[in-house]
Order: C-alpha cells, then structure tokens, then sequence
C-alpha cells in the first residue's frame, strides 16, 4: 500500500498497530507464565505475573487513547480507520486476557501452599499450552495482516472447548473420589474456566482481524463443543456440561 | 516480531488488486441500495479541448432526487464531466464534447435542444458566488421573467419568496428584498444564487465546489440545505472536500486522470472502496 501523503499520519497508525502487538506479546506471555507457575508451583512467577498487569492496563489506556486522538485529528476513513477501531478492541481483549491470567496466577498462589496434584495441573498445563499458542497464532496474524491465520484460529476455538470439558470431567472424578481435594480442585476448575474464556478472546481477535483486513464482518457457523451429539447445537457459548446427565 | 508495516486488502477477496492500476479497465460500479431512477444517463462521454483529450469514455447513470458527489485529485475530469451536463463546454473555444448524454431519455447534444433552456432545467452553481449586480429580488426574478414563468407581478413576487425560503434565505432578506444582492456575506451570496438556480423549476442542479469559499457556518446551512433539496432535485456535487461528500451525498464517483474509477453508494465508498486507487485518494495516500 502507498504512504499517506501526510507522514505523520501514516507513521501513527503503524505506531498503534505496533503497540498492539506489543501489548499483545506481553499479554500472551502474562498466559504462558501464569500456567507455568501454576504447573511449577512458582511463587516468584505467580507473583511477577500479578505485578505486571498493571502494565497490561497502562498499555491499553494508552491504546485507547492514541486511537481517540487519531480519529479525532486525522478523520481516518475506509482501511484507515478500520485499523484504529481494531487496535481499540483488540486493546480491551487483551487487557481483559490479562486479568483472566492474573487470576490464575492467583490461584496458582493459593495452590502452591498445598499438596501438589500432578496429574491434575498437568492437565491445566496442557490446557494452558493449547492456549497460549492459539492466542500467539492469532497475534501472529494480526501482525502479518494474515487473514488465513485469523480464520485458523476461528474456526479451531472447539479445541480448548473439548479440552475444558476433559478437564472438568477429571476434576469432578478427583472431587467425587476424595473429597479434601475440593478447594484444590475448585481452583483449578476457575483455572480451566478462565483458560477457555481467553481462548474466546482469541476469537474475538481474530473476528476483529478479519473486520479490519477485508471490511467484512465474519459471518461463518463457528464450531462449537456439544455437551450431547444427540441435542441440537445451542446458542449457549458456555461449554461447561450439565452434571447431571451422564456423559 | 516481524511486523508488516502496510496493512493493506491486498490479495482479499473483494479487495483491490496489487500492482499497477490497468487504466483502460471498466469503472466499478456498485450499490448496496436502491436508489431513485435514472435522471442522467452519460454513454461514452469523452472531452477535448484543443485535441488534447481530458475526459475519456465515462458511462455513469446519475439518479433522481439523490445526490451524486464526484470527487478526484486537480485536473482529474470531475468538472469537465459536470459541464458536459448542461453543455457548458459548448462556451469554451476549441472544447469537443463526444458521447451521449441523456437526460429523462433525451438527448441534450441534439441540434433541436436550445441550450439556453436546457441550462434553465439543469442549473449550475459555482465555486464562487457569483450574484447578478442587482437587487436581491431581481436576481432571482430574473429567470423566471426570460423563461416568462410569471404572469403578473404577484405571480413573480411569490416565485421570488418561494425560491427564497427554499434556499433558506427568506428570513435573512425579507426585509432588504431590494438592497444589491452583492452586499450579502459569501455564505447568503451563495444561497442567493441556489435561489436563482431554482427560481426556474431545474430538474438538475450542478453544483461545482460551492462551498470552498465560504466558512464552515456558511458551509453548514449550504449542506443542511444540499439535503433538503435532494427531495425535489437531482444534484451532483463536485467537491474536493472528501468529509463534505461523505456528508452529502449518497453516491460517490471517483475520477482519476480523466476516467471514471469507481462508482457507489457513498457509505461503501468510504468504508470499503473496491479500487485501490480509489482507497489510496479517500485515505490521503495519493502519490
């Protein structure tokens, strides 16, 4: 594409693109440290990742309002001000994957001061691999402007659907079977819940990347996880499965 | 992170292509919406002047009772197509206008069309307001008296208040109908000569840049006014304010060194231009 002719204008749009992508590698490592301290039992880990959300919010105020400013003096329209927009709302999803990986780490915090469950937190190690890397493939593509890579990561978000409901399935089991394992066990429940609800935000980014590449809105039947092969697919986005039917 | 620095439709599906831009390719043109029925329909329309060729081929259909906005960089064939509607060209030495251009399915290059009342159906307004040194009532009297549209001074008199509070202009004048027209601010000049422009019942409105001389007010009332007209006329609109033809219009054409581009519903144009060169001038990237 050619430059605007105006070069500061041009210069600001990359300048916000860039900061979403950096805000979005430090987002995506926020996932991947708050899983690994929860898998390591990592105090200092856990700790570093409650410490550096702040840096999370700060970078999605500052997001937010060098979109406002650019769309308040520069009037961007079509391509233009589709990239200002997306860099808006990719902000507040990463700001709030930030969270949902603060939270874990929280958790994490909590856990560390029990018994260890391996085979448990290797379950939500497994989960949390799965996500952080469909969060840094859609990141990926939102770098490139790679609208395939967007579409990949869409289309695939029934993985970790699946991976949740495995997981809560093996919780309940633990649970059932001994019950001093219910406090642990919640936690990891909210751990795997919070882990599905970033992989929704990715989603979300990838619709958003697909918005502002073709100025379309993605309009395909996203795969969803059905609790029951016999029910009809719900609108209900929440995977968790209903404990009370038989699997 | 290897980081692509132009975001650009390129290679998408319904977006512009890379490379080069084939000049000779077929303007695009499309709607989301239904829009008024033909008014103006433009065939091969071509411009001269003194052989050195300056508009090349443009088919376009201009609706009713909508306005269309032609935009492009200086020097791009907006104006000159604007005046081929109301044969303006005829009064340039050395201008030759080929193609057709109907207006309601008639011809307006025949030998059997007067021009004088063709412009008298398709009014013309322009950059500058350019008021008659007369009296604010006779300048839009005027018209209606050559073409003998009133028969009694009575008659005359209320086509003059009629144009008037059309052009939303009567409250600022009422009381001064007979100071010089040329006293008026640029802003109420400007209405003054939209007044005159419909005094005469046009079917069209030709409207080239009527707002760059004036102040963003003045601007304003002549928008607000622009679209209060669209109900009775058929207005194109050229204008190098790209926001003023995001604002008024609902068509947009895009013209580039002498050819159509691009043609669509405005809201499209501005959000998701099919062309690439089109994009590259809504978003200030021409060069």
């Amino acid at each position: 594409m050619n430059q605007h002719t105006v070069k500061a204008y041009g210069d600001e749009l990359n300048q916000l693109t860039a900061e979403v992508a950096r805000m979005g590698g430090l987002a995506e490592a926020q996932v991947a440290d708050a899983v690994d301290s929860v898998a390591r039992r990592d105090v200092a880990l856990a700790r570093a990742v409650v410490d550096r959300d702040t840096k999370l919010d700060a970078m999605h105020r500052d997001i937010e309002r060098k979109a406002i400013r650019l769309i308040a003096l520069r009037q961007p329209v079509a391509s233009d001000l589709r990239r200002a927009l997306a860099s808006m709302k990719l902000a507040v999803d990463l700001e709030r994957t930030g969270d949902l990986a603060k939270n874990i780490a929280k958790r994490g915090l909590i856990l560390a001061e029990g018994e260890p469950m391996p085979p448990l937190t290797r379950s939500i190690e497994r989960m949390g691999k799965l996500v952080s890397m469909r969060l840094r493939d859609v990141l990926d593509a939102y770098a490139a402007a790679e609208i395939d890579g967007a579409i990949a990561v869409w289309s695939t978000d029934d993985e970790v659907d699946e991976h949740y409901n495995a997981l809560f399935r093996e919780l309940l089991t633990y649970m059932m079977g001994d019950p001093r394992t219910i406090t642990a066990g919640t936690h990891l429940l909210f751990m795997a819940k919070n882990l599905e609800r970033i992989g929704d935000h990715a989603t979300n980014i990838a619709e958003t990347i697909y918005y502002e590449i073709t100025g379309q809105e993605f309009t395909g039947e996203r795969p969803r996880w059905n609790p029951d092969p016999t029910l009809e697919p719900t609108d209900d986005t929440d995977p968790t499965p209903d404990p009370t039917k038989p699997a | 992170m290897k980081f692509n620095i132009f975001r650009a439709p390129d290679g998408v599906e319904g977006g512009a292509p890379a490379g080069p831009p084939v000049i000779a390719a077929p303007p695009v043109v499309h709607s989301s919406g239904p829009v008024g029925p033909t008014k103006i329909a433009a065939r091969d329309v071509s411009v001269f002047y003194n052989g050195k060729q300056a508009l090349y081929d443009v088919s376009l259909d201009i609706p009713d009772k909508t306005v269309t906005a032609l935009i492009g960089p200086s020097g791009c064939g907006k104006s000159t197509f604007l005046r081929t509607m109301n044969r303006m060209n005829d009064t340039i030495p050395g201008a030759k206008v080929i193609g057709r251009i109907e207006i309601d399915g008639e011809d307006i290059n025949a030998k059997a069309v007067d021009p004088v009342l063709l412009r008298a159906r398709v009014g013309m307004v322009f950059q500058k307001p350019n008021p008659f040194p007369k009296t604010i009532f006779e300048n839009v009297a005027y018209g209606p008296r050559i073409h003998g549209l009133a028969t009694s001074k009575s008659e005359l008199e209320s086509v003059v208040e009629a144009s008037l509070k059309r052009a939303g202009l009567w409250e600022e004048v009422a009381d001064r109908l007979h100071s010089p027209g040329t006293g008026l601010s640029g802003g109420q000049q400007q209405r003054l000569v939209i007044a005159r422009a419909i005094a005469v019942e046009p079917e069209v409105i030709l409207m080239d840049e009527p707002c760059s001389a004036l102040d963003p007010i003045a601007t304003a009332k002549i928008e607000e006014l622009i679209d209060e007209l669209r109900e009775r006329y058929c207005i194109v609109i050229v204008t190098h304010s790209m926001a003023q033809a995001a604002r008024v219009s609902q068509r947009t054409s895009f013209f580039h060194l002498g050819r159509l581009i691009e043609t669509g519903d405005t809201e499209d144009i501005f959000t998701n231009p099919r062309e690439r060169r089109t994009l590259d001038y809504i978003t200030g990237r021409f060069g």
